[in-house]
């Protein structure tokens, strides 16, 4: 059973939505602002009022269409009545018809509820602005990439992460060499040294994110990090209304592998860190013990454009929070040879100039 | 005392063009040909000394040939009778000559010692540096048929040595091949990690193996640390010191240049 939120101004009851601009819900028809906390009691009323009409609807509009696939649901707008489709993952979205926010509260309750959320800071023309930045100054992007048309598809998301904590305590064995030479009469001499260096340490890590959104490329969400997470607030379903939202779907014992690396990594780091005064030191071993661990649920907010360009598909992001681009660009092969020989054939004229000075002057 | 005044005066300056003259004369006195197995002519002789003459009146550089059967060395080698050679040159460019190493010429010598025929080039001045290895092979190629065994035309190869060494004189300045390839090369590898930092802009995504980020702060504690000596080596190596006993950075005499046996 699903239920949908939607967000009614009290003045005026047109749609409203989480402005970034003022970080407050705020009206587009009559300009009125609303703090997050006045409206949580609107929102447990809201939740109230929606069971109980939306118990009767689905139970007998939806049983027989959808019963073979799990992963697909289908809800009524209230502002329309448009008939919207989403995936299970889908947390909030707009009504395809009418342009409605909607929030399906039911998918962010219980063991769904997030923790946390990251309220979005930039708005749509910042992540144009961005992606605008992005392209410029590329002198071997082709010139058709930069078509403007494709901008206004960029759309804001909030994607579920895991926040990992934990106490670490790091082992650490490694192979290091100390390097001297001398000169005595005739000969050279090297003196090298051999150590074996056993370095243990504790540290701990909080709030190491990991995507929990199989659709997001892990990569490009771990590209746009840091998020300041001071700005981080207790989650509350209206700061999704107005953009777009997925649930995880990558569990967090799936998750938990990529957090455990990234923390033996900078363990390793941090004691390597400690071996002073050795030309070379080689890693032999290492391993962590973790403690205290701590897992929690959190949506960020991510600024997304997907396109295709000969085939193969490019993925922008900007975080939503920091203003932080980042999106793999296409060479222009005809670009990079025109380039390439056009700077060898003005750097060659130069040094074979300055090989001729050379010769005249010595 | 006017009368006086302007017998000095003349007398000063007839002194003047007296040592002028003579400086003339000595200069022209210089002896450039030395044909000691008389494989020129008279005719050959006098035309080669005006050839000499005009290269030094156009580039100030003394051009000599030498042509020799006997030597005080003892020949047992190419090598030693390259140095025999070289030594004749000397002999005649400072000693006969009265020219100093330093003063810019070079000398053709071509030698016929017990069985070991051959030519050296034996550079002075700037020229030694000018006359590498490849530069003396360049010209060595250019004139050695003229003197092989069998031919008739000695004559022809000093002429064409005169001519060579005028090309090598003004291409001096000329960087050589290699120089240029080692140029072109540079301008290559430049190019190139320009163009790869160009392409390196397009990729911006990275995946992120630490969590640095996320350490707490103040909360790394080192709690146990261990350097345990294994063992050591000690290697050692003779260093290679040059006596220069290859000849090219002795004081005095000819250096560079080089010969080539017929």
């Amino acid at each position: 059973m699903s239920e949908i939120l939607e967000y009614k101004c009290p003045c005026c009851g047109g749609a409203i939505e989480f402005n970034s601009v003022v970080q407050k819900m705020k009206c587009p028809y009559c300009d009125s602002e609303f703090e997050m906390d006045s409206l949580k009691a609107y929102d447990d009323v809201l939740k109230k009022e929606s069971e109980v009409e939306d118990s009767a609807e689905w139970d007998l509009s939806n049983k027989d269409a959808f019963s073979e696939d799990e992963n697909i649901n289908t809800y009524v707008c209230k502002s329309c009545g448009g008939e919207l489709i989403t995936e299970s993952t889908i947390v909030a979205t707009n009504c395809p018809y009418c342009d409605n926010p909607i929030v399906l509260a039911q998918r962010v309750a219980g063991d769904l509820k997030p923790d946390y959320v990251i309220p979005f800071k930039l708005t749509k023309e910042d992540a144009k602005k961005a992606l605008r930045e992005h392209l410029k100054g590329k002198h071997l992007l082709p010139k058709v990439f930069k078509d403007e048309n494709h901008i206004d598809e960029i759309k804001s998301l909030y994607v579920p992460f895991w926040l990992f904590d934990a106490d670490v305590k790091a082992n650490a064995r490694y192979k290091a060499s100390r390097v001297r030479t001398w000169s005595t009469g005739d000969y050279r001499y090297t003196e090298t040294t051999y150590y074996s260096l056993l370095r243990e340490g504790e540290m701990g890590f909080e709030r190491i994110p990991v995507d929990g959104s199989e659709k997001m490329p892990d990569d490009i969400m771990e590209s746009i990090e840091p998020y300041n997470f001071s700005e981080a607030v207790d989650f509350q379903t209206a700061y999704l209304a107005g953009y777009l939202a997925n649930r995880y779907d990558v569990s967090v014992e799936d998750s938990i592998l990529r957090a455990n690396s990234r923390m033996k990594n900078s363990s390793e780091e941090k004691l390597r860190e400690t071996t002073m005064g050795y030309t070379t030191v080689t890693a032999e071993r290492n391993s962590i013990q973790l403690s205290n661990q701590n897992s929690k649920y959190a949506l960020y907010p991510v600024w997304i454009l997907n396109t295709t360009y000969q085939g193969k598909k490019y993925v922008f992001a900007m975080n939503g929070q920091t203003g932080k681009f980042v999106g793999d660009l296409p060479l222009d092969k005809g670009a990079y040879w025109r380039w390439l020989i056009g700077l060898f054939a003005g750097l060659g004229v130069v040094a074979v100039g300055l090989a001729k000075l050379l010769a005249v002057l010595f | 005392m006017k009368t006086k005044l302007l017998s000095l005066v003349l007398c000063f300056f007839a002194l003047f063009s007296f040592a002028c003259v003579g400086s003339a004369e000595n200069e022209s006195n210089i002896d450039r040909i030395n044909d000691q197995m008389g494989v020129l002519t008279e005719i050959e002789e006098t035309v080669l000394a005006e050839l000499l003459e005009e290269s030094y009146q156009k580039y100030d550089m003394q051009v000599m040939l030498i042509t020799t059967k006997s030597t005080s060395y003892s020949i047992y080698s190419e090598d030693s009778a390259f140095a025999a050679a070289k030594s004749q040159a000397e002999l005649f460019y400072m000693n006969t000559n009265g020219l100093s190493s330093n003063q810019n010429g070079v000398v053709l010598v071509y030698y016929e010692f017990k069985g070991y025929r051959g030519l050296y080039i034996a550079p002075f001045g700037e020229l030694s540096d000018i006359y590498t290895e490849s530069k003396t092979d360049s010209v060595l190629d250019d004139i050695e048929d003229y003197f092989k065994r069998g031919s008739t035309e000695p004559y022809k190869g000093f002429e064409k040595f005169i001519f060579s060494n005028e090309k090598v004189w003004e291409k001096r300045d000329t960087p050589s091949p290699l120089t240029i390839v080692i140029a072109l090369g540079i301008a290559m590898v430049i190019a190139f990690i320009i163009v790869s930092s160009m392409k390196a802009k397009l990729k911006t995504v990275k995946s992120q193996p630490y969590a640095n980020e996320y350490l707490k702060n103040d909360s790394f504690k080192l709690v146990n640390s261990r350097d345990i000596f294994l063992y050591r080596s000690i290697t050692r190596v003779k260093i290679n010191r040059n006596n220069g006993s290859g000849g090219s950075r002795s004081s005095g005499g000819s250096r560079g240049g080089g010969g080539r046996s017929l």
